[in-house]
């Protein structure tokens, strides 16, 4: 904590000059700090406008749906999404530093025992792999870092104010050892549906989507020589299908030169690892709509209500009831079974219906916990302050209540992101919700369920263990926050003894 | 009347005309399903001054600051109305209506509670010139800053956030933040409580210097009788929800009229201890003003309440009579516990809680018969948990004008009124009755 000396020497004079100004006047800082990004950012250019691209024909061709379904007639945007195709696929071909053309897995020895070719450096497909998804786990907390050392640099050079409410509550939570695991593993759950393309030892086109449209060529030892076969020929020959059958487990090749992290799935074969990257975007996409939509509803629900009150209040509170009555899965199974051939249900395989409808059955849920907050919030006196000069109420509502549940929004908000993505993998489990070829997690578990006692344990078990790592993860970081935002309960717990104990003296 | 200023202009100076016209206002808070409705300002008539300074005294509770809210528009009268430069406030609306929020302002009691703690000074006090569009953001920096310097902080303040402010300083900010819009009108909460008497001094001194330069008019609201003495040109003393006396704060302090004011002023200490003997005591609690009184809000506790001619009592009795009327007050304010609902259904009295009662208001006195019957029947109401009959029954045995009528204006001296039967000329002069008539 720095004193509030007055006057402070420290503090600019003039405090009109903008940000700008400020970086004019002293731009070391800045420059050291944007120079490192501009390396980070331009090693990754390629996937970055790629992926950028992408988003935006996605937008594109999603309002051109929602329009072409308003209007009954179609809206010509073929000429655009080509045109957004062609640049996406130009971006691609910019060569970036974390892909697997720059640093390939795939090979195949050239004689029996004999070195590998195809690989990078000529090494063990294994150890490529290793290589690379190091590296990319490695560049992902580079990134996250640098973003956070940025703020830094902003908050001691640049900042306009000394200080901020927001400095304490971010020094908390770097204290928080279990807030920051819980950071750990949501950031690397982001890396790897970020970079799920790249991360895995195969694509999910080449190996998930169509097997059959890929070769994949190897070593085949019965002839002594190099051969070729269809991506799914392969994947038959080496599925792990549980006790008697064959069985390619975890860090193991197959024999087809192919290495498998976490092994292979049952019939047909695919590779678990891509499975699973790529089921994290999914998760990751539903988790995040669903989450974005109950919270708009949530916050929406408690400003409105808790500024106005009364009846206001009250038919809120009846609304989120009676959602909160309906038995969540048996809705959601519902949903799913309605929207079935829907065309809603084929956007993204069906996990749009999925987080669709998790987001408007779970907003009540959300709203209850942030509800105390908001009344607390509505009740200050700096609320009656705003509305005695005419503040308009919608103004008051963003700045003055917003900001003060924005937090707990974040805290609960990640709590029941958790939730979300178990409801999403219990769908999957039932063969609802997110449908083939698009990888889900809950589906993995559904099919390694009947072999969890065999040899081929790794099927269900590892993304079991997965989501429950997340879901705790995701857990941990609201934790983590709520502490930061809220001394008080952290001192209840226990955290905050270590900061006080040193005062005694 | 020039709009085009943002308000600034829009309420022509002058003093002497009447900026501020309450006449029967009536503010209640619903007390619930289950709880009583709480009358917090019941009939009050008020008149302020343009460019004057009208001090409110009165205890804790007695609905001080629901009247500041209810000027500013923050709380939605029951009945009655209060007309701002002579247009009722409830006939504004729309955009008419937003263009009064800038010509009145408030400074909160609560200095930490009415700053946003998560917004630093500069942009809390630019606040009302944003939400009102006042000129271009250039112009309100400079307002900003010239606001800040008016109140005495210096401009580095403006990036600090409220919770590194001392009390003194947020306060400032307050008032910065009040005057922002340069209001024509402004209601100061309790401006200096919790402060230390040099903080104390300078935020008065500031507000004093702030009315000049503005031309600002004030309703100063404070517990301390001092600050109002030093700041308010005219004094209104509140009690319950009503003014019960006003009139130039010299001649109100110098001269008291109603016995209320008289008890307050007794209660500021003097300058030597020996003069706090003057002390007149006040009898029971400030009641919660959930009922309408039939009489003077304040008779329960009147030091000199009028005492009906049927009864020639001594002072003691009467004493005893008043300890008596103030226990079934109290037991119609609380609520009855199970056994006393109990006994009042069956019709059966607690012998104990009887022989109590008589024990407290008989001990020691020996009224005449007729009297001593009816403190009897009241007593067996009480111990038979009907405290509302027993009330009943006391006032019409004992009760004057002061329970039966509410007092009307009596003019006490030049621009002085004062709500007292004993203005009237059958009665002695509250001043006479409490043995300090004006000195």
């Amino acid at each position: 904590m720095t004193g509030a000396h007055d006057p402070d020497p420290d503090l600019d004079p003039n405090p009109d000059t903008s940000l700008t100004a400020r970086v004019r006047r002293d731009p070391g800082p800045a420059a050291r700090w944007g120079a490192v990004m501009a390396v980070l950012v331009a090693v990754e250019a390629g996937a970055l406008a790629a992926a950028l691209l992408s988003v935006v024909a996605s937008v594109v061709a999603a309002l051109a749906w929602l329009v072409g379904g308003a209007t009954g007639a179609g809206v010509p945007v073929e000429g655009v999404l080509a045109a957004l195709d062609g640049a996406r696929a130009a971006a691609e071909a910019v060569p970036t530093l974390l892909s697997r053309e720059t640093i390939p897995n795939q090979g195949h020895r050239t004689a029996a025992g004999g070195p590998w070719t195809g690989t990078f450096l000529g090494l063990e497909p294994a150890h490529a792999w290793a290589l690379r998804a190091a590296l990319i786990y490695a560049y992902a907390f580079l990134i996250g870092y640098w973003l956070f050392r940025g703020y830094l640099v902003f908050r001691r050079h640049y900042r306009a104010a000394e200080w901020t409410p927001r400095d304490d509550r971010l020094d908390r939570f770097r204290d928080h050892g279990w807030g920051r695991f819980g950071l750990v593993v949501v950031v690397l759950f982001l890396a790897t549906a970020a970079f799920a393309p790249a991360l895995a030892p195969t694509t999910p086109e080449r190996n998930l989507v169509a097997p059959c449209q890929h070769q994949v060529t190897y070593y085949d030892e019965a002839a002594g020589s190099v051969a070729s076969t269809p991506v799914c020929t392969a994947n038959l020959e080496s599925a792990s299908n549980g006790a008697g059958g064959p069985n390619v487990g975890p860090l193991s090749y197959d024999d087809y030169g192919r290495f498998h992290p976490f092994g292979t799935l049952p019939t047909p074969g695919k590779d678990l690892f891509t499975f699973l990257a790529a089921g994290a975007r999914v998760s990751l996409f539903v988790g995040l709509l669903a989450m974005g939509i109950a919270g708009t509803l949530a916050v929406a629900f408690a400003l409105v209500s808790a500024y106005y009150r009364g009846p206001v209040d009250l038919a809120a509170v009846v609304a989120g009831d009676s959602v909160m009555t309906l038995p969540s899965l048996l809705v959601l199974i519902l949903v799913a079974a309605t929207f079935e051939g829907h065309p809603l249900a084929e956007v993204y395989s069906g996990a749009l219906v999925v987080a669709l409808a998790l987001g408007v059955t779970r907003w009540p849920f959300l709203w209850r916990a942030i509800r105390g907050p908001s009344l607390g919030v509505a009740g200050r006196t700096w609320i009656d302050a705003a509305r005695s000069f005419g503040q308009h109420p919608a103004t008051t509502m963003r700045r003055h209540m917003l900001p003060a549940i924005a937090g707990y929004l974040l805290v609960y908000g990640s709590m029941m992101l958790g939730g979300v993505l178990v409801a999403t993998a219990a769908l999957s489990f039932l063969n609802l919700g997110v449908q083939p070829p698009t990888p889900e997690w809950g589906r993995a578990i559904s099919l390694g369920e009947p072999y969890v006692a065999t040899q081929s344990w790794h099927v269900a078990t590892i993304p079991g263990v997965l989501i429950t790592l997340v879901v705790t993860g995701f857990n941990a970081l609201g934790d983590g926050v709520r502490d930061a935002l809220d001394p008080h309960t952290a001192a209840e717990s226990g955290v905050a003894v270590a900061a006080t104990g040193g005062d005694g003296g | 009347m020039s709009e085009s200023d943002g308000g600034e202009a829009s309420v022509s100076a002058g003093r002497g005309e009447t900026l501020i016209e309450v006449s029967d206002l009536q503010v209640r808070y619903d007390g619930g399903w289950t709880g009583p409705t709480v009358r917090a300002v019941d009939g009050l008539d008020l008149r302020i001054e343009r460019g004057e300074t009208l001090g409110l005294v009165g205890e804790s509770g007695c609905g001080k600051t629901t009247l500041c809210r209810a000027l500013v528009g923050l709380e939605r009268p029951a009945s009655g109305a209060v007309r701002f430069d002579g247009t009722p406030v409830a006939d504004r609306s729309g955009a008419d209506r937003r263009r009064w929020r800038g010509d009145v302002a408030m400074v909160f009691q609560d200095a930490d509670a009415s700053l946003d703690d998560r917004l630093p000074v500069g942009e809390l006090v630019r606040e009302p010139l944003d939400a009102h569009d006042w000129k271009r953001p250039a112009d309100r920096r400079e307002r900003v800053r010239d606001l800040l310097d008016a109140v005495g902080l210096d401009r580095a303040w403006e990036r600090r956030y409220p919770t590194r402010l001392s009390a003194g300083q947020r306060r400032r900010v307050g008032v910065a933040r009040a005057l922002a819009l340069r209001p024509a009108f402004v209601a100061l909460d309790e401006p200096v409580s919790g402060l230390d008497a040099s903080v104390r001094a300078g935020v008065l001194n500031l507000l004093a210097d702030l009315q000049d330069e503005f031309g600002l008019t004030y309703l100063l609201v404070a517990h301390d009788l001092s600050v109002v003495r030093h700041l308010a040109d005219r004094t209104a003393v509140m009690y319950r929800g009503t003014i019960l006396e006003r009139g130039p704060t010299e001649a109100l302090f110098a001269d008291p009229a109603h016995p209320y004011t008289h008890v307050l002023l007794s209660a500021i200490p003097g300058p030597e201890p020996s003069s706090s003997s003057d002390r007149i005591p006040l009898r029971g609690s400030p009641a919660t003003p959930t009922e309408q009184p039939s009489g003077c809000p304040f008779a329960g506790r009147c030091p000199a309440a009028i005492r009906p001619d049927a009864h020639a009592l001594d002072d003691g009795t009467w004493e005893r009579i008043d300890r008596l009327r103030e226990i079934a007050r109290e037991r119609c304010r609380r609520a009855p516990s199970l056994r006393e609902r109990a006994a009042s259904i069956l019709g059966i009295g607690t012998g104990a809680d009887a022989a109590d009662l008589r024990g407290a208001v008989l001990d020691g006195i020996d009224p005449p018969p007729a009297v001593r019957e009816e403190i009897d029947a009241a007593i067996d109401h009480l111990a038979a948990g009907r405290p509302a009959q027993a009330r009943r029954f006391l006032r019409a045995a004992f009760g004057s004008e002061c329970d039966r009528e509410r007092p009307a204006d009596h003019a006490v001296g030049e621009e002085r009124e004062s709500h007292c039967h004993r203005h009237r000329e059958e009665f002695d002069s509250p001043g006479d009755v409490l043995g300090r008539s004006g000195e």
